[in-house]
């Protein structure tokens, strides 16, 4: 751990000092990257494997007393272990990514910040104490901040970054109160001793999990927590959105599990409910949003909203599970979170390099614009839509595997609880889970069907050249990911074993896994899953299909498609707009959409020479939440300006007023 | 030994008179309004003449266009396999139960309807929208009756499942006709029948299913087709798995095997004959007035629950 993070400062240093030799700079940069995290993914499997955690000190401040402490843990190795897995192919893709020319001069910049964020996040996943964690996830904060700032001409950029900061800024706040509380009581800052679950209590330890869900979710993008996601993740560069969103997040989702699941005692029934909620909320809301979505990256950034929503609402299935004492139920809902966080992390990643490659070579985002890429682009389209059809939950990939034992997560609790409420959230959380994963297929046939079938509907579509092979083979490698995750649960879930293991009220069941390629759900006979022997009947069945249709001289006959009479060109295909048209109109009480159309014309109203169309949905949280809190903060700084009138008598007089308060303070209560 | 043939001999009987059941039901609605009908070899003779065809397809399409079709039909015969016909056992039960079936039958349709939008024509977006709106309703309703059947049985394995309620017997739950009610009207929309879909209409603006593989042509049409009818016998099948399993061959001894081959076509024939005829007594519905259809379904199987774990 000391030597991978000096390794990550030595390359930020480096980087900097080869500012002006862009090439060298990259390369010293992401190959430091690599190596890197290479040393930490070995030292999280070494943790995995022996089941004994690693510890020891960063950096000792002897003023003060204060020392930064590491500790590599079971869960700790697992977040690390999917924060290298996906990292290696980020940084080999930076290496072809950032070559372009649009980035090619900031790449020094993307480079240190790169190391330094990636510090900083195996820093979060391995902190011993709270000062580590805490100065750990604010350097997290800062660097990403800087990240999406890269191209801080454009105002959008600004105004990402700055909300990004704001909104992380009132997270943090919650946690320094956290941990300020729990440190009060316990009277050291150790994690050790600050999670040990018995020193809050009664009405201070719903005040903490509200402080800590508050300040993790709004890493995670909870809904409500989540306005900054969808504006933040689209304005880095391509290679850092996607570390944001397969990794960054989940450190909030870290947090959830190291804290609130298991930190603060056995969770009372209430912080189950609460999570498997917002789960479902953020989960179907997420997708929802997503649909209506034609910019790539901002659709992919509302997918980790839904996504982050499916993690949950198996982690609440396992934290209710907790309550009734039930230690197998809440394995499986627990490992069904945890295999979903390694999951998302892999076809996220896939999916944002995917779109960086058609970013890179047509130059927008817009998927409107796009069509045909295809045939241009035939490696990015493969691995595509293999990461679009492993996020859709379908079988054989891994989405399915982690969202099969959500599933069971769920039924099983269904079945063990013992009140008739939370018996009716288990079959609510089941429905919220299928309409999401269904809901999530619609949204990837659109985005992978318009973005690349059919014909290209803009110049720079038309003119698009596949991606070099530094930017191909780190996608090739995700997309290999996503399908032996899927093929090998067992083996998985064995891994996540000894997670289990380590966490207080978990014991897997007996037969939880059976060899590498079987995963059941506990009680015999209830249910299992191989999915390598679906693979195999679809093999099968596929051999058949291409049997029937068997032709000794391929004689396909190749003709333009029907046009219903007229000519068809790029102009008369469905659009993206067209295709989640249904799925609009049907939630319209969700997306409440305004539509205007204008006709223009020259000399009848029946003959218009242009039609405008426009049409947008509300955007209900920054409207009815964000927007009145902002307006009341502004009115309290408003009111606080008077306080700040710039007259140097008066800021003395303040001085003196704290000291005579804080010396009558220290008097009375001596 | 005779097990394991015999249960993969029901998967190639679900494969082989698939083409049967949909020439049945166009027989019965035939008879129905005062027509003949086509002979029981019309489903048949329609696939050969299909395979015996030149392939055509699309200036514009890519390898995703001819992969569609027979992904669909792959998925359509490999959910088959974890599902019992007529003996208490599947080929491939081990495999996985209810969600892997869900889970590869949304394989199929999301590969049909990605294919959909390579030939550029809109038509097939805009049957490719349609489907995967409709599919993404009835997912929740159609799992959650699903659940409320298997729980009650203690297993999601169909063929734990078939072989658990054989052994209680009949249990007649007013639950199990709630679910039983949800999942037909599921198993109208996932089909393609009216009142959701139109599946002899000759209007492509009306068309669901039909509007996404309007563009195929002969052997690749020939799999869309085969598949659909494999998976609409499937739906029947899970149906009287769930609900009705009596009379299937619990045992490998030749008077149950034949009273299992003698069961299955006759409870297949009156599900169809349900279908038909809620198929000839009603219009079709307009699209957006499908989710309220959906959701009486899902109050259905919510209710299901209720009545069954409350």
């Amino acid at each position: 751990m000391p030597i991978a993070l000096s390794l990550r400062l030595l390359t930020a240093a480096l980087t900097l000092v080869l500012w002006r030799r862009a090439a060298a700079a990259r390369l010293v940069a992401f190959s430091g990257s690599v190596l890197a995290s290479i040393a930490i993914a070995s030292a999280a499997i070494a943790a995995l494997r022996t089941g004994s955690s690693e510890q020891g000190v960063l950096f000792v401040h002897r003023a003060s007393g204060i020392s930064l402490g590491y500790t590599i843990d079971a869960l700790s190795a697992w977040f690390l272990l999917v924060l290298s897995l996906v990292a290696v192919p980020i940084a080999i893709f930076s290496l072809g990514y950032l070559a372009t020319p649009h980035w090619s001069r900031r790449s020094p910049f993307i480079g240190a910040m790169f190391n330094l964020l990636m510090g900083a996040l195996e820093l979060v996943f391995a902190a011993g104490d709270a000062i580590t964690f805490l100065f750990a996830w604010e350097l997290m904060s800062l660097t990403s901040a800087a990240l999406v700032a890269t191209e801080h001409e454009s105002r959008a950029s600004r105004r990402a970054s700055f909300l990004y900061l704001a909104m992380s800024h009132i997270g943090t706040g919650c946690l320094f109160a956290g941990f300020l509380i729990l440190g009060s009581i316990g009277g050291s800052l150790s994690f050790s001793t600050l999670l040990s679950g018995h020193l809050a209590s009664g009405a201070q330890r719903h005040v903490l999990f509200a402080l800590f869900f508050t300040g993790f979710g709004v890493k995670a993008g909870i809904i409500p927590l989540h306005v900054w996601l969808p504006e933040a993740h689209p304005a880095a560069p391509t290679n850092v959105s996607a570390l944001m969103s397969a990794v960054l997040i989940k450190s909030g989702i870290y947090g959830i599990v190291r804290v609130c699941a298991f930190g603060l005692g056995t969770p009372p029934l209430a912080w189950g409910v609460i999570v498997v909620c917002l789960g479902a909320i953020s989960a179907v809301l997420g997708v929802l949003y997503a649909l209506v979505q034609h910019d790539l990256k901002r659709l992919l950034a509302y997918h980790s909203i839904e996504n982050i929503g499916i993690i949950l609402l198996g982690l609440g299935a396992g934290m209710m599970a907790l309550t009734y004492g039930r230690a197998d139920v809440a394995s499986i809902g627990i490992a069904a979170a945890l295999y979903h966080v390694l999951n998302h992390a892999v076809f996220k990643g896939l999916l944002f390099l995917g779109a960086g490659g058609v970013v890179t070579s047509t130059g927008t985002r817009q998927i409107e614009e796009l069509g045909g890429l295809g045939r241009r682009m035939p490696w990015t389209a493969l691995c595509f839509l293999l990461g679009a059809m492993a996020i859709s939950g379908l079988p054989p990939l891994n989405g399915f595997a982690s969202e099969w034992l959500t599933f069971q997560g769920f039924l099983f609790g269904f079945r063990s609880a013992a009140d008739p409420l939370v018996h009716f959230l288990f079959p609510i959380g089941a429905a919220m889970l299928a309409l999401t994963t269904a809901l999530a297929a619609a949204c990837f046939v659109k985005a992978f069907g318009i973005t690349f079938l059919a014909l290209p509907r803009s110049e720079e579509a038309a003119a698009a050249r596949e991606s070099p092979a530094a930017m191909l083979i780190p996608q090739v490698f995700l997309a290999a990911l996503c399908v032996a995750l899927g093929l090998f649960p067992g083996a998985v879930v064995r891994v996540l074993g000894s997670v289990m293991g380590s966490l207080p009220g978990l014991q897997p069941p007996a037969d939880f896994t059976r060899g590498a390629l079987t995963i059941a759900s506990g009680t015999p006979g209830f249910d299992r899953v191989t999915p390598l022997a679906l693979a195999a009947a679809l093999s099968g069945a596929l051999a058949f299909a291409f049997l029937l249709t068997w032709r000794r001289r391929p004689a396909v006959r190749r003709v333009p498609t029907w046009g219903c009479g007229g000519e068809l060109t790029a102009r008369t295909e469905y659009t993206a707009t067209a295709f989640s048209k249904p799925i609009m109109m049907i939630f319209r009480g969700v997306y409440r959409p305004t539509r205007r159309v204008d006709r223009l014309a020259d000399v009848s109203p029946y003959f218009p020479s242009e039609v405008r169309y426009r049409s947008e949905i509300e955007p209900t949280f920054e409207r009815y939440i964000y927007g009145p809190l902002l307006r009341a903060v502004l009115r309290v700084a408003d009111g606080m300006k008077v306080l700040q009138a710039g007259s140097l008598h008066a800021y003395l007089a303040y001085v003196i007023a704290l000291v005579v308060t804080l010396v009558l303070f220290i008097w009375w209560t001596a | 030994m005779d097990r394991v043939i015999g249960a993969w001999l029901q998967t190639i009987a679900i494969v082989a008179l698939a083409p049967a059941l949909k020439t049945g039901i166009q027989k019965l609605k035939a008879r129905l309004q005062n027509r003949q009908g086509p002979p029981w070899r019309q489903g048949y003779s329609d696939l050969a003449k299909l395979f015996r065809k030149d392939p055509l397809r699309s200036e514009t399409a890519s390898w995703i266009y001819a992969a569609g079709p027979r992904t669909y039909f792959a998925a359509a015969i490999a959910a088959s396999t974890m599902v019992p016909v007529t003996m208490a056992w599947a080929p491939l039960e081990s495999a996985g139960g209810i969600l892997l079936i869900v889970g590869t039958l949304a394989l199929g349709r999301f590969a049909l309807a990605t294919a959909a939008l390579d030939t550029g024509s809109p038509f097939g977006g805009m049957g490719a929208s349609r489907d995967m709106t409709i599919a993404a309703l009835a997912e929740p309703a159609l799992l959650l009756g699903l659940f409320s059947s298997a729980l009650a049985a203690g297993s999601l394995n169909v063929g734990v499942l078939v072989r658990g309620v054989l052994e209680r017997g009949p249990s007649l739950h007013p639950s199990d006709l709630l679910a039983f009610a949800g999942l037909f009207i599921i198993v109208i929309a996932e089909t393609g029948r009216i009142p959701v879909d139109n599946p002899a209409t000759h209007l492509e603006l009306t068309m669901i299913h039909e509007a996404m593989v309007l563009e195929y042509a002969g052997p690749d049409l020939a799999l869309v087709e085969w598949a659909s009818a494999i998976k609409e016998l499937l739906y029947l099948t899970l149906l009287i798995d769930l609900f009705v399993p009596f009379g299937i061959a619990s045992a490998a001894t030749p008077a149950a095997v034949l009273a299992g081959i003698a069961a299955w076509p006759v409870k297949v024939s009156i599900l169809a004959a349900a279908i038909t005829i809620v198929e000839s007594a009603n219009a079709k519905l307009r699209l957006f007035r499908v989710p309220e259809l959906v959701s009486v379904s899902l109050g259905l199987a919510f209710l299901a629950l209720a009545i069954r774990f409350l």
